[in-house]
């Protein structure tokens, strides 16, 4: 089983049909592709495929051939939960429909990343978007967000949407690359990195550049996003010069007439149900933070559980396609449907692939590695958890200079509880908590997963076979508070 | 129909819409197209406010667009929490400005 239907999900479906392994492919959205190769509605008639770029052209044809591979193909269908560890009950529901669980031995993981939200003030204003949010409403929906766009962000991403929404005829007014302008050493790196197989990727960058040099839309190295003005919507930005470790320098504010800003610094995995199942992690903050850590097959320390693509370590999709394609022939191997030798000579050209991706990944990890300034963009008065409308002041008041786990400040601040289930605060909670308690980040467990990890109505998964159960009253022994003695006390049953 | 303005994309061609159909929003028609999202029509009429959050009244709005942040959240037949960048429009569609906590959700039978 599959879970995610994006670029790493489909490649190791299709390697799985190839070898002739049954394969459920589950997935949450109406339709395949995940982020990058998302699709229309099927309702609007794609006219001119290539107007929509590469990515989708590319996808339209992966998206076929899974569909068409004969896996069983499971959209619109969420998981909520995962019990078990080999083999792993899948909890699904539908919306508007049935949840059911499903078993199997063998379980992929390919849930993908998000835009990393990063806390500023005036963040939570209507026309503060993502980027993948801004390319998801242009692209797809074909509506633009808003009427001046600035872009904020960093590494080659933030040019390629610029470029993209710029010729789906957004006015993106300026873009702030958090990052220096790259100097001769970058530039010697980044040409070694894209040396043996990557050139094409080099030459897609300088592109960029050129195209907004050619229209006239200034790039500002070295500047982020200090906040967005407005009291209904966004109706101004302010960009502030960064260090190198992308701290505001002092009395360089700039103010941009704009009503719309789409932040871009890069992504963070999906992680929960990895999570859920008590992967063990690893901390690389350029992969986005807490990342499963994986064995050369991309199964994780849970036996059975493989977790690729971005959901798995922030890598892009030419990495999540090979890593979908090695598990799924891992998969197919483990169940006997293909032979060493042969499984061999598929999973070598992959890990050739991998391994050339990866330099030049390297190569722009250095150059545009997220600047540990960014966690200090927020001021006291920012909202953190956005769905609790918790504010950094709020979170640092409640945090005690010896405390190890910013779950305790979960459970008294309500941060992390809301319907995201932190996607939107934890990264900036942990920083918090590293900068309070004086621990690194990479030492500070994330905040505890619970299910359900999607919100799914209780209706749909009440088990309404089991008859009504009297209920019991449980009388708690009377204890005064912060007395430890009596903390220890079991309640006593009342019968 | 009130004039509203219309922040869509129409120069090239490249995406033919499906049919026009109309939405209700607080009670106003607003145009849209079947396959575009509850959130796409909104800011395609240039309303970009989709609810106030409880705790702070703060205006909301589409913030990921892919569903994973909860904030485009508006009531939608009389169901709150709905994420409108995940809610295709349907022709009368009835969607609401989400005001404080939510309303309108069915109450809980005593035990």
């Amino acid at each position: 089983m599959i879970v995610g239907g994006g670029p790493a999900g489909m490649a190791a479906a299709l390697e799985a049909r190839r070898a002739g392994v049954q394969v459920t492919l589950v997935e949450e959205r109406a339709t395949l592709g995940g982020q990058i190769y998302k699709q229309p509605p099927p309702e609007f008639a794609v006219r001119q495929p290539k107007a929509l770029g590469k990515e989708y052209v590319a996808g339209r044809v992966v998206v076929e051939r899974t569909l068409g591979s004969g896996a069983e193909v499971l959209a619109g269908h969420a998981v909520w939960n995962v019990w078990g560890r080999g083999p792993f009950d899948v909890a699904v529901y539908q919306h508007g429909g049935t949840a059911r669980t499903l078993r199997t031995e063998h379980l992929i993981l390919a849930t993908g990343a998000y835009d990393r939200p990063v806390p500023f003030p005036g963040w939570t204003l209507p026309g503060v978007l993502t980027t993948g949010g801004a390319q998801s409403m242009v692209k797809i929906q074909q509506v633009y967000p808003g009427r001046r766009i600035l872009m904020a962000g960093s590494g080659p991403l933030i040019l390629a949407f610029s470029v993209q929404l710029h010729k789906l005829g957004a006015n993106v007014v300026g873009v702030l690359e958090a990052a220096p302008q790259p100097g001769p050493g970058t530039v010697a790196r980044l040409l070694r990195g894209a040396l043996g197989g990557n050139l094409p990727l080099l030459r897609e960058g300088i592109g960029y550049l050129a195209y907004l040099r050619q229209h006239g839309i200034p790039l500002h190295y070295g500047h982020a996003i200090a906040r967005a003005e407005g009291t209904e919507q966004a109706t101004g930005a302010v960009a502030v010069q960064v260090d190198r470790d992308w701290r505001p320098i002092a009395g360089t504010e700039r103010r941009f007439d704009v009503d719309t800003i789409c932040i871009g610094y890069g992504f963070l995995p999906s992680l929960e149900i990895p999570r859920l199942l008590g992967c063990a992690l690893r901390y690389d903050e350029n992969q986005g933070g807490h990342i499963p850590a994986r064995d050369a097959d991309f199964q994780s320390s849970v036996p059975g559980l493989f977790v690729v693509g971005d959901g798995a370590g922030v890598a892009g999709s030419a990495v999540a396609i090979e890593e979908g394609r090695i598990a799924g022939i891992v998969v197919a191997r483990s169940i006997g449907r293909l032979d060493g030798a042969t499984a061999e000579e598929r999973l070598g050209p992959r890990r050739r692939r991998l391994a050339q991706l990866e330099r030049f990944r390297a190569a722009l990890a250095t150059a545009y590695r997220i600047g540990p300034g960014i966690y200090e963009w927020a001021t006291d008065e920012t909202v953190v958890c956005r769905c609790e409308e918790v504010t950094v002041g709020e979170v640092r008041r409640h945090i005690r200079p010896g405390s190890r786990d910013p779950n305790a400040v979960k459970s008294l601040t309500r941060i992390g509880m809301g319907l995201c289930q932190g996607h939107n605060c934890s990264q900036q909670v942990s920083a918090i908590f590293a900068q309070e308690t004086g621990r690194p980040l990479l030492e500070l467990p994330p905040l505890s997963p619970r299910p359900p990890v999607r919100p799914v109505p209780v209706g749909l998964i009440a088990d309404t076979s089991v008859p009504e159960m009297p209920s019991r009253i449980v009388r708690l022994p009377e204890v005064e508070v912060g007395d430890p003695q009596k903390s220890d006390v079991a309640p006593e049953a009342d019968r | 129909m009130p004039n509203v303005e219309d922040r869509r994309v129409r120069d090239h061609g490249a995406i033919e819409r499906g049919p026009a159909v109309s939405v209700m929003v607080d009670g106003v028609p607003l145009p849209a197209y079947q396959g575009e999202t509850l959130a796409a029509a909104m800011l395609a009429a240039g309303r970009r406010v989709f609810r106030y959050a409880p705790r702070t009244g703060s205006p909301r709005g589409l913030f990921c667009g892919m569903g994973v942040c909860y904030d485009c959240l508006m009531v939608v037949e009389g169901r709150p929490n709905v994420r409108a960048c995940m809610t295709p429009v349907a022709d009368g569609m009835r969607a609401e400005t989400q005001r404080g906590p939510a309303e309108g959700a069915e109450p809980v039978p005593a035990p």
